[in-house]
C-alpha cells in the first residue's frame, strides 16, 4: 500500500511539472495570477515534501516534516482560496450588475460556513493524539470554506445562466472536487487517529492524492482546450427566436 | 462521532452536486440550449389574473387549488425557457465582449448585464410561484420583467445593427 501511495505521489509531481509547462508556455499567470501561484507552489511543496519523507536526499526528523508540512499546508489553502475569489471575479467580470449581489451572498456564505467550521473545531472529536489533531480539526474548517465557496459558485453560474470560460469552469472543479474528497479524507484522519490503524490512514491519504491526480488532469485538460465551455451550443433559428419575442412581450404586457 | 459524519456527508453531497453539475455542462447543455415553441393561448391564459378569480368564484376550493398547482406547473416550464432563451442569447453574445470593436463590446456587455437580471428575475418569479403553488390563496405581485426584457431586446438588436456584416440569429 505505501509503495502504491508513492508512485500515486510522485505520479502527480510528474503531472504537476507537465502543468507548469503549459502554464509557462500559454502564459495562465497572467489571466489567472492566483492558480499559477497555486500550483507552482503545490509543486514546491509536493518536491520538497516527497524527498523530506522518502528520506533519499535529506535525513531529517519528524519534527522537521511536520513543520513543513503544515507551513506548506496553510500557504497552498490560503492560496486556494485566493484561486476561488480569481475564479468569481473572472465569472463575473462581464456582470456589473451581478457583482454587489454576489459579494453579498458571498459575504454572507462565508459567514455561515466559518460559523460551520468553527463548531467543528469546537466539538470535533479527539481521535488523533499526536500534534496533528488540532491542525487537522483546523484543515477541516478551512475545507469545508472552500468546498462551499465551490458549491456556492456553481449554483450561482446555474441560477444565472453564466458562461463559463473552459479554463475557469475547470480550475473551480478541480479545486472543487479535491477538496471535498480532502475534506473527507481529513475529517476521517481526524476521527479515527493513528489509532484507527494504517489501513484506515492508508485508505484516506491514497484517496487524496488520487483527488489531486485526476484534478491535475482536469486542469490540464482545460487549460489546453478551447476557451468557452459554452460555444459548441446550438442558437435557436431566427424564425423561432422571432416567435419568442412575440410570445415573450405578449406575456409581459399583460 | 456526529460531527465528523456531519463532515463526511457534507463533503460527499458536495462532490456530488459539483460532478453533476460538471456532467450536466457537458452532456446536457446541447439538449437545453434548444429553445421550444411556444402556445400564445396558453401562457395568456396561464397568466391571467381575471380567469384565476373566476374559477375562484365558480369551482370548489378543493378543485381551485389542484387547478392552480397545475397551472403553477407549467408556467413555472415556461419561465425555464424564458431562462433558456436569454442564455442562449448569453452564449451567442459573449464573443463580442471582448470584441476590438468599442461598439460591439459595449453592447455585448450591456446585454449580458441585462440577460443577468432577467436570470434574477425569473429566479423572483419561480420564488413567488413556489410561494403560489404551496400556499394557493395567495396572489403575488408580478415580478419586473417587463422593463428588464425590453432592455434586453433592444441591446441586442443595437448589437445587431453594429455587427451587420456578422449578424447575431436573433429575432427583432
Amino acid at each position: 500500500m505505501s509503495d502504491f501511495i508513492q508512485w500515486t505521489w510522485l505520479g502527480g509531481i510528474v503531472l504537476q511539472v507537465s502543468l507548469a509547462v503549459v502554464i509557462v508556455f500559454r502564459k495562465i499567470w497572467s489571466r489567472f495570477p492566483f492558480f499559477a501561484a497555486y500550483l507552482l507552489t503545490n509543486l514546491g511543496t509536493s518536491g520538497l515534501l516527497f524527498l523530506l519523507s522518502t528520506g533519499h536526499v535529506w535525513h531529517v526528523s519528524k519534527h522537521v516534516y511536520f513543520y513543513c508540512y503544515w507551513l506548506t499546508q496553510a500557504i497552498t489553502l490560503t492560496l486556494g482560496l485566493a484561486t476561488l475569489f480569481e475564479i468569481f471575479t473572472t465569472l463575473l467580470a462581464s456582470y456589473p450588475s451581478l457583482r454587489k449581489l454576489a459579494l453579498l451572498v458571498c459575504r454572507y456564505a462565508v459567514l455561515a460556513l466559518g460559523l460551520l467550521g468553527s463548531l467543528v473545531v469546537i466539538f470535533h472529536h479527539q481521535g488523533e493524539t499526536t500534534p496533528n489533531g488540532p491542525l487537522f480539526a483546523l484543515e477541516v474548517a478551512v475545507r469545508i470554506a472552500e468546498v462551499g465557496l465551490v458549491v456556492l459558485l456553481f449554483v450561482f453560474a446555474a441560477i444565472f445562466g453564466l458562461p463559463w470560460r473552459r479554463s475557469a469552469f475547470g480550475i473551480a472543479l478541480g479545486i472543487g472536487m479535491y477538496a471535498s474528497v480532502q475534506l473527507g479524507a481529513v475529517a476521517w484522519q481526524s476521527y479515527s487517529g493513528h489509532a484507527g490503524g494504517h489501513r484506515s490512514w492508508d485508505i484516506s491519504t491514497m484517496a487524496s492524492l488520487l483527488a489531486f491526480d485526476l484534478s491535475l488532469l482536469v486542469w490540464m485538460g482545460s487549460l489546453l482546450s478551447r476557451q468557452y465551455a459554452t460555444s459548441n451550443v446550438e442558437l435557436p433559428e431566427r424564425a423561432q427566436l422571432e416567435q419568442w419575442n412575440k410570445a415573450l412581450t405578449e406575456l409581459i404586457y399583460q | 462521532m456526529i460531527i465528523t459524519l456531519i463532515v463526511v456527508a457534507f463533503a460527499v453531497l458536495a462532490l456530488a452536486a459539483i460532478l453533476g453539475y460538471a456532467f450536466r455542462g457537458l452532456r446536457g447543455h446541447r439538449a437545453e440550449s434548444s429553445v421550444r415553441s411556444v402556445d400564445l393561448r396558453t401562457i395568456r391564459v396561464l397568466t391571467d389574473r381575471e380567469d384565476e378569480t373566476f374559477l375562484r368564484e365558480k369551482v370548489p376550493a378543493k378543485k381551485f387549488k389542484t387547478l392552480k398547482r397545475r397551472r403553477i406547473g407549467i408556467t413555472l416550464k415556461y419561465v425555464d425557457n424564458i431562462a433558456r432563451y436569454v442564455t442562449a442569447m448569453q452564449v451567442a453574445t459573449q464573443q463580442f465582449c471582448e470584441s476590438a470593436d468599442p461598439a460591439a463590446a459595449h453592447q455585448a456587455m450591456q446585454i449580458m448585464d441585462l440577460a443577468a437580471e432577467i436570470h434574477k428575475q425569473c429566479m423572483v418569479f419561480r420564488l413567488k410561484l413556489t410561494l403560489e403553488f404551496m400556499f394557493p390563496a395567495l396572489e403575488l405581485a408580478p415580478s419586473l420583467l417587463v422593463p428588464r426584457y425590453q432592455a434586453f431586446r433592444e441591446s441586442v438588436n443595437r448589437l445587431n445593427a453594429i455587427q451587420a456584416q456578422r449578424p447575431l440569429s436573433v429575432a427583432s
